[in-house]
């Protein structure tokens, strides 16, 4: 069983990591058109924007709740069916949106704003978008049974969610430690993102009965605030799954990491930190980030932000392939030990 | 001086946090009682929610009252404009103007959500408001310099959301308003 564990959040890392990584490439090639250093169509461009807003929150939030499973798992009881469930769920939705994106032309940014998915000005059909509106809600379920299955193993293990949260502590009741950073962490995100998938999963549906059925309407304005409730929301969670993560390694566990991986880490920190320096910067000027083509105005920080970028994807493949290695190794060491059906 | 504050206000704030990060990096060998911690840690946390609480609510307070969707006193009859976005354009049912004269614009749309950005010369974004379906959203905006301002889509709406503009004529104002 512990093997399994591993080999799956092994899996998770792996399939997450080419997935963000692909999506720097992306993002890249934006910034670059957007800096007038290479030429990049404008449908091509919107949707390589749809993509890279989809799959890098889409895959940041699938490899931390791998992290947060991980080490939630230490504490309750939590079901691996599920976890596999959530994996092959999740890659279903995703295969069905990256077709949609690249096959079917869809365009409409991960914000689907209705009615821009069912109103395309002749970009792309209903077959893109209910592509893209149905990959998005298995993606969105395969979140959701995941948090049913943490929230479910917490309260039986706390009592609850209150109690995972540390309530008692916080409010005096109770001296002493509350319950791990771990638990806390995940207990919050567990109840922020059972709103967040519900309220995106409700949205995703109607516009779909709303693409195949016009005339069944729903309000603009409410679509938006339940849209950006489950998009905002649900990219925050990721911060705190991550720190999950965080937590472990800074009270000095985890075994010492080499030369390359400290310098990649290093690298990656201070050009992301300065890439999003270009971004904020970019807002100060009040440059629309999503505009296809930029005024001359704009185009010094995409350019520096291009730069930024190409150090970063280089550290992260050095990242990438250090794990690689390491998980082989590992894999290969095991099967020696064990054999390779044990 | 919005776009300004608000820059410096991030950069010091992100500044802090990563500071706030490194020192408890650096300090996270360190071992010590966690009850004497607990009880300072926790002080320290009460006071800091006041305190955040207190700037958040006066910065709010203070600062929501500038916005351009509330109609200020001294625009008694502003001159009422329609502007009607769709994919991929803007009409304006007047775009020539006169400094100091106080505009209503009234926004909708006839299609897909889209946004409307009010831009100066140096493209320096000066009012914004949403175009959505089925809602008119009115913003309040006086100019004050003559020259050509463009109109901008501020929310993705498709393929030509980039060539989504329109341009503005202010010309210096009669006697007694503005310059």
């Amino acid at each position: 069983m512990e093997t399994n564990v591993r080999k799956m959040t092994a899996l998770y890392m792996l399939v997450s990591g080419i997935a963000i990584l692909l999506m720097m490439v992306l993002g890249l090639l934006m910034l670059l058109a957007q800096g007038k250093m290479i030429p990049l169509g404008q449908d091509t461009f919107y949707e390589m924007m749809t993509a890279h807003g989809t799959f890098m929150i889409g895959a940041a939030a699938f490899a931390a709740s791998a992290v947060m499973w991980y080490f939630l798992r230490q504490y309750v009881r939590l079901s691996f069916p599920i976890f596999v469930t959530h994996f092959v769920l999740f890659l279903t939705g995703a295969v069905m949106t990256a077709i949609s994106i690249f096959v079917f032309r869809f365009a409409g940014a991960w914000t689907f704003l209705y009615p821009l998915p069912a109103m395309s000005a002749g970009m792309w059909g209903k077959t893109g978008a209910s592509l893209y509106l149905i990959g998005m809600l298995l993606i969105g379920i395969s979140f959701l049974l995941l948090y049913l299955d943490t929230s479910r193993a917490i309260i039986r293990e706390y009592g609850s969610l209150g109690h995972g949260l540390g309530w008692p502590q916080i409010l005096g009741k109770v001296k002493g430690y509350g319950p791990p950073p771990t638990v806390v962490a995940s207990t919050m995100v567990s109840i922020v993102n059972l709103v967040s998938l519900t309220a995106g999963a409700s949205v995703l549906v109607m516009s779909l009965i709303n693409l195949f059925q016009p005339s069944i309407e729903m309000d603009p304005l409410l679509a938006k605030n339940l849209i950006y409730a489950f998009g905002h929301i649900f990219a925050n969670s990721v911060i705190y799954m991550g720190v999950i993560a965080v937590y472990y390694f800074i009270r000095g566990n985890g075994r010492k990491i080499g030369y390359a991986d400290m310098v990649s880490f290093w690298v990656y920190t201070i050009f992301l930190l300065s890439l999003c320096g270009t971004f904020l910067f970019s807002g100060k000027v009040s440059a629309p980030r999503r505009w296809a083509v930029h005024v001359p105005e704009w185009i010094p920080y995409d350019r520096m932000g291009a730069m930024f970028a190409i150090v970063i994807i280089v550290a992260v493949m050095v990242f990438l392939y250090r794990f690689f290695v390491s998980v082989i190794t590992v894999q290969a060491k095991q099967n020696i030990e064990v054999g390779p059906r044990a | 001086m919005y776009q300004q504050a608000a820059w410096i206000i991030s950069v010091v704030l992100i500044l802090f946090v990563i500071f706030v990060f490194l020192y408890v990096v650096a300090h996270s060998g360190q071992r010590a009682e966690y009850e004497s911690i607990q009880k300072k840690g926790y002080r320290i946390r009460n006071i800091w929610f006041l305190v955040v609480i207190a700037a958040m609510g006066l910065a709010t307070f203070y600062t929501l009252r500038d916005l351009p969707f509330e109609r200020p006193a001294h625009a008694a009859n502003p001159a009422v404009v329609q502007v009607e976005a769709r994919q991929f354009g803007f009409a304006l049912s007047r775009n020539e103007f006169r400094v100091g004269e106080p505009i209503a614009f009234q926004v909708t749309s006839v299609d897909v959500n889209h946004g409307v950005g009010i831009y100066d010369e140096n493209m320096e974004l000066l009012a914004q408001t949403q175009a959505m379906p089925k809602y008119t959203n009115t913003i309040y905006y006086t100019f004050e310099k003559p020259g050509t301002y463009q109109v901008l889509c501020l929310e993705y709406c498709g393929i030509g959301h980039h060539v989504m503009t329109a341009t503005i004529t202010v010309v210096p104002g009669q006697k007694g308003e503005g310059k």
